[in-house]
């Protein structure tokens, strides 16, 4: 009785975890790539020089993430996550500053770390191995 | 702040403690004692995987977390497949080895195990055996223990050999514990509150919360033992 017990609650606990991870998983997907558009918009808004613009774009950036940062923080690895936010933080005051190249290289920054943590939600043999 | 990252190492450490507990127990009293090879690799791997997010505070605690469950549910998967599929269990688990047959070493089958002399001979010593010629058959259990079978001319005298009768012993019942009574245990007895205070009346004693321990024995007597009086 205790081993089919113990069978149902470990079998109640995977499945459920299952559903967890994929749900959660997908809205941190959907949340990475709006981050990434965004921070496309910035990139456009600094290659155009409209620093005011970008400016703006990138208080909003950093605003959403501030606020979703503790979701990522449950299931990346914080040094991403943080490595992130701060990247973003300086992305604010370049582009208040209208450091062009500055702006550039850091919009490009953030973007490569979306894009490491994009890819690293996918079930892919670079990522297992 | 520092303080703070501290506390947070040890709320990580509580909370993966109780999650492995809870994982070992939900795997099943086997997993405590005896390892199958099968089940030592994910003992292993779970108090790896716990330990990691523990220490290391940049990784999220569901590191942890999804792991041991993972290997919780493979394991009780595992358990269950071998149950049913007699090939699975050979795989993972291998074949008990005879290693002594009718007082004879069976040489290949411990070239095979890599099992050395002294090892088997030490195994036999803490078995009890000094000669190996009194040993009728000897098994490497999958589980790494040796089970050893003396020649019947080497094994005591039992009650059934000297054909005397014994009444088999009982389970010794607990009825009062730091002095609070166990009603679940009067209930088996079918005795009630009243029978348990007249037997403690007829020792002087006034009250269980006098009482360490009153314990119906394997052979059916009651036994009192009450707190011993300071100084």
């Amino acid at each position: 009785m205790i081993y089919i017990k113990n069978t149902v609650v470990i079998c109640f606990l995977f499945f459920s975890m299952l559903v967890f991870i994929y749900i959660f998983e997908n809205k941190i997907g959907e949340f990475l790539k709006n981050i990434e558009s965004k921070a496309d918009e910035i990139e456009i808004k600094l290659d155009d020089k409209e620093y005011e613009e970008a400016f703006l774009k990138s208080q909003e950036l950093y605003n959403i993430y501030k606020e979703k940062m503790v979701y990522l923080d449950m299931i990346l690895n914080h040094s991403d996550t943080y490595g992130l936010n701060e990247e973003i933080l300086k992305l604010t005051q370049y582009a208040k500053s209208k450091s062009d190249s500055d702006g550039l290289a850091s919009v490009h920054y953030v973007k490569a770390i979306l894009r490491k943590m994009i890819n690293q939600h996918f079930i892919s043999a670079e990522n297992i191995f | 702040m520092g303080d703070d990252f501290m506390f947070i190492v040890i709320i990580r450490t509580l909370v993966l403690y109780f999650i492995v507990i809870f994982a070992m127990r939900i795997m099943g009293k086997r997993q405590i004692g005896q390892f199958e090879p099968y089940e030592l690799a994910i003992t292993l791997m779970i108090s790896e995987i716990a330990t990691l997010p523990m220490q290391d505070t940049r990784i999220p605690i569901l590191h942890g977390i999804v792991p041991i469950i993972t290997l919780g549910f493979l394991q009780t998967m595992l358990s269950i497949l071998q149950l049913k599929i007699k090939g699975l269990r050979f795989i993972l688990n291998g074949k008990p080895s005879i290693v002594i047959r009718n007082g004879e070493i069976n040489v290949n089958e411990l070239r095979n195990l890599r099992f050395n002399l002294n090892d088997l001979m030490e195994e036999i010593r803490l078995m009890g055996y000094l000669n190996i010629d009194d040993i009728e058959i000897a098994i490497l259990e999958t589980s790494g223990q040796l089970s050893v079978f003396p020649k019947s001319s080497k094994t005591s005298i039992s009650r059934e050999d000297m054909k005397i009768n014994r009444q088999e012993e009982k389970v010794p019942i607990t009825l009062i514990m730091d002095k609070k009574i166990c009603f679940e245990n009067l209930k088996l007895l079918n005795k009630d509150e009243d029978w348990l205070m007249e037997k403690l009346n007829q020792r002087n004693i006034k009250s269980p919360t006098e009482v360490f321990l009153a314990v119906i024995n394997s052979s059916g007597n009651l036994h009192i033992q009450v707190f011993q009086k300071k100084g």
